[in-house]
């Protein structure tokens, strides 16, 4: 006898509701937010009571000249990177665990990331790599995309390539590297630029899908998916307004499209244009449309500075600057983004048969929590280093305590590069059609330069001065 | 059994699309079938809140929407 025969139903009854704890462990926002904090903590211990802090197992591949060096150098440190594959494989394995991967499935499919990982991050640190732009983010996005476009992987691989969770992780670590008066000071600035740039690009975006007849929630989702936060905001919006089956995969499909585009563009032409890294970064961060490929192009930027003649300002501020861009002016809004599309939705336009029930409440349950992890890894250790003058700090707190958990973060980035590429099989994406598609080259048209024009015009200043040392 | 069939407040809360038997909201069913939502989204996601997928009107929606096709899990 099946479980179907014996369940006796009571008609209207739900299902036992959920303990409102249980999306901490749930959700991978909050798991992102337990091993970026984690990892943190450790780290913090580490450098009161060690004498090197979190170096020894936060190790990356140095420098070299010849092959000769790199082998002996991965041979030598061959324990701190098995120690580092156990650290990654056990804190990620059990947070998908508790997301439904078993554990196997995945340590199977980390492993080949992380040697592959290696090898990409040792490959950016030949000596020659910078003249061949042998940049670690656009190797792992290549290699990806051509291993995943030109032959058919193997389903065991699929349970370790989760993008989204790596770059929440290094976002959760690169708070913990930016002080956090820098966020308060550079907050607001970029939730303004930010602001007007998603502002207009949903409109235009929204309104050439209406003039071209599209359906007003395929439009929104569109809309949210180019001015919000790529994917996560299309796929958001899409569930608020109740949107058709296909509306969601039509719109991923076009903001994987020109996010994958605009990884290697923007970072090309603010290299023909020699901006400055925190106003590339700040471009970027106003004209890319997802965090990943935001975060691969800012750290490729951020790889050209001291390298690169005529661009100006440090490699962090790239990042610093894309982070505070996407992230603080434009992920922590799609709460709000969802709340008033949803309002309209069920209020102003047609009926589908099905209607929505949105209140306050969707500003909080959409909210990307992994941010709340950003700020307070920064504040934990903007406090913790309070008691340092500017020279301990340089001599000791840097390099026992930042650089490693800065270390973390990149490889974090680094398995987050690759796994895009491994993922975006052209193939396998939704067709979206002319109309979808014009309406969003159209809003994407708009957003560069107009991001492009507040980066380098209205607000330069500022950010000229967040690269400076 | 149709929505509009009990009243009440709590009846009509219970009675959202998380609780019908039409919808999905588990993330790798998700996943599955929204092509392109892991490479640079996820399911597991906090923007996806209690987002599925409806069989009975074919959308994507809040697990919060309602309608008269309700019927229990």
């Amino acid at each position: 006898m099946t479980q179907e025969n014996t369940t006796v139903r009571v008609p209207g009854a739900a299902k036992p509701p959920d303990s409102p704890f249980s999306e901490l462990f749930k959700k991978e926002d909050w798991w992102s937010i337990w091993i970026g904090l984690g990892l943190l903590a450790v780290a913090i211990g580490l450098f009161f009571y060690t004498a090197t802090g979190m170096g020894w197992i936060a190790v990356i591949p140095s420098k070299w000249h010849a092959l000769s060096d790199l082998g002996a150098q991965l041979l030598n440190d061959a324990p701190r990177y098995v120690a580092l594959f156990v650290v990654w494989g056990a804190l990620l394995g059990l947070a998908l665990k508790f997301l439904g991967v078993p554990f196997k499935a995945f340590i199977v499919s980390f492993a080949f990331i992380y040697v592959v990982a290696i090898l990409i991050f040792a490959l950016g640190q030949w000596e020659r790599a910078d003249y061949y732009n042998l940049e670690p983010p656009l190797v792992a996005l290549a290699l990806g995309l051509l291993l995943a476009n030109t032959t058919r992987l193997p389903h065991a691989l699929l349970p370790g390539l989760r993008v989204e969770f790596y770059i929440k992780i290094g976002i959760v670590l690169l708070g913990a590297t930016l002080p956090f008066t820098l966020i308060l000071w550079a907050g607001p600035v970029a939730i303004v630029q930010a602001s007007i740039v998603s502002i207009v690009t949903f409109s235009v975006i929204y309104f050439v899908a209406k003039k071209c007849g599209i359906d007003r929630r395929l439009a929104a989702t569109l809309g949210a998916g180019g001015a919000v936060c790529g994917v996560s905001g299309a796929i958001a919006i899409a569930g608020a307004v109740g949107a058709k089956k296909e509306h969601a995969p039509i719109a991923i499909s076009i903001v994987i499209f020109w996010a994958i585009v605009m990884i290697f563009a923007l970072p090309l032409v603010a290299r023909s244009l020699g901006l400055p890294t925190g106003v590339a970064g700040a471009w970027i961060g106003t004209s890319e449309f997802a965090d990943a490929a935001g975060f691969a192009a800012a750290q490729t930027y951020g790889g050209y500075a001291g390298k690169v003649p005529g661009i100006e300002g440090s490699s962090e501020a790239a990042v610093t600057a894309f982070t505070l861009m996407k992230v603080i002016g434009r992920d922590v809004w799609i709460g709000i983004w969802a709340l008033v599309l949803s309002l309209v939705a069920t209020t102003r336009w047609d009926k589908t048969g099905v209607n929505g029930r949105a209140g306050y409440a969707e500003i909080w349950y959409r909210f990307p929590k992994f941010v709340l992890g950003f700020l307070l890894a920064s504040l934990i250790l903007t406090a913790i280093t309070q008691g340092y003058n500017f020279a301990q700090y340089k001599s000791n707190v840097v390099p026992h305590l930042v650089a490693p958990i800065k270390n973390l973060r990149t490889w974090a980035f680094i398995f987050c590069f690759f796994s895009i590429g491994l993922t975006t099989r052209f193939s396998d994406l939704a067709k979206a059609g002319a109309k979808p598609f014009y309406a969003f080259s159209a809003g994407v048209l708009v957003n560069v330069l107009l991001g492009y024009y507040l980066s380098t015009q209205v607000f330069v200043e500022f950010w000229v001065k967040l690269g400076q040392p | 059994m149709k929505a509009s069939d009990s009243g009440g407040a709590s009846t009509q809360a219970q009675q959202c699309c998380k609780n019908c038997r039409f919808f999905n909201g588990e993330p790798a069913v998700l996943e599955a079938s929204i092509p392109g939502l892991r490479v640079m989204g996820s399911a597991y996601s906090a923007v996806v809140h209690n987002d599925g997928l409806c069989a009975r009107h074919d959308r994507y929606l809040s697990g919060t929407y309602h309608c008269g096709d309700f019927q229990a899990r």
